[in-house]
């Protein structure tokens, strides 16, 4: 009863609580920053593109995204370091192709990011 | 301040359905498949027409159906094997499981029907079911699929509403018409 008093008259504590709750969100299993890697429009596109298609081709993705060969190229890089997105190349008719394909870890990210999303909307909404 | 983090979020939401919305557009329905479908369908309306007897006019609408089925499941895999996608990757997957339950009603009602008095609801059971299906479906597929749908619906609530004698024709207009005009949207505009 005591809490709940100290809850109303000072909305503090509750509102750290919520933010401590949103921030532990923001670290990935292995300890890395996932959200500022996919807090860019290309590499988010990128990887929620990859969540809804068993794979996309580089020109798909060019497509689909509206991004410049070297800017998709650098972010589709990023996202393969992190482990979130798996490169394969190939030849198509005597053509090179490049496709990609999330992995568990990419989705789980996007998940979590999805999630974290949806949390800073309830902790604001809250707020206002 | 939290207005703007919310604002944030929000549009972060939004960009990512959008994201998912198109890239889900590129995989699964072909709508080559559907304009065979409708080409089918224009076909056993026009081998119909000159059939005196309902249960032999519906009898070749069911054949038509699993031979327009077999187009249409031929059409998207070839487009899955054009685009190196799998056809029973998680679209295609999703899009079945919403499309399948409403066909297999329509089995059940066609066979119970069949033999009985009400046989003349059929026609527009048959395009009110697979508008259901195909809306239900459609959520996993270019809008046009979705729209289809819809317009399904409205078709088989014609059917119910007009005579009886209409029905080959209302037939011929949504299997044929439809599948040819919203295919042609899918082969368009959305990757074959």
């Amino acid at each position: 009863m005591a809490v709940k008093a100290s809850k109303d008259s000072d909305p503090a504590p509750s509102r750290s609580r919520s933010l401590q709750a949103i921030s532990g969100f923001v670290a990935d299993d292995k300890g890395g920053d996932f959200h500022k890697l996919l807090n860019d429009r290309v590499r988010l596109g990128i990887l929620s593109s990859l969540a809804v298609s068993d794979r996309l081709s580089f020109s798909e993705l060019k497509k689909l995204l509206e991004a410049t060969d070297g800017n998709l190229s650098v972010h589709a890089r990023k996202l393969e370091d992190a482990g979130y997105v798996r490169c394969e190349k190939m030849f198509a008719d005597r053509h090179p192709k490049t496709e990609y394909r999330i992995t568990k870890a990419g989705r789980s990210a996007l998940d979590r990011y999805l999630k974290h999303m949806e949390a800073l909307i309830r902790v604001t909404s809250r707020e206002r | 301040m939290p207005i703007d983090i919310q604002n944030q979020a929000e549009d972060n939401l939004r960009f990512i359905r959008s994201a998912m919305e198109r890239a889900e557009r590129v995989s699964a329905v072909s709508g080559a498949g559907a304009m065979a479908m409708g080409g089918i369908a224009v076909t056993a309306m026009a081998l119909s027409a000159g059939v005196e007897s309902l249960h032999t006019r519906l009898l070749i609408w069911i054949a038509t159906a699993f031979l327009a089925g077999g187009a249409g499941a031929a059409g998207s895999w070839i487009k899955a094997r054009r685009n190196n996608l799998s056809f029973s990757g998680d679209p295609g997957r999703r899009f079945l499981l919403c499309l399948i339950p409403a066909l297999l009603v329509g089995v059940v009602l066609t066979v119970s029907l069949l033999p009985t008095q009400q046989v003349g609801l059929l026609p527009g059971l048959w395009m009110m079911l697979y508008g259901a299906g195909v809306l239900a479906a459609g959520t996993y597929a270019a809008a046009p699929v979705m729209h289809m749908g819809g317009a399904f619906l409205v078709a088989g609530l014609f059917a119910h509403a007009l005579p009886e004698r209409w029905s080959n024709v209302l037939l011929g207009l949504a299997f044929g018409g439809l599948h040819l005009y919203f295919g042609y949207q899918v082969y368009r505009h959305h990757g074959g």
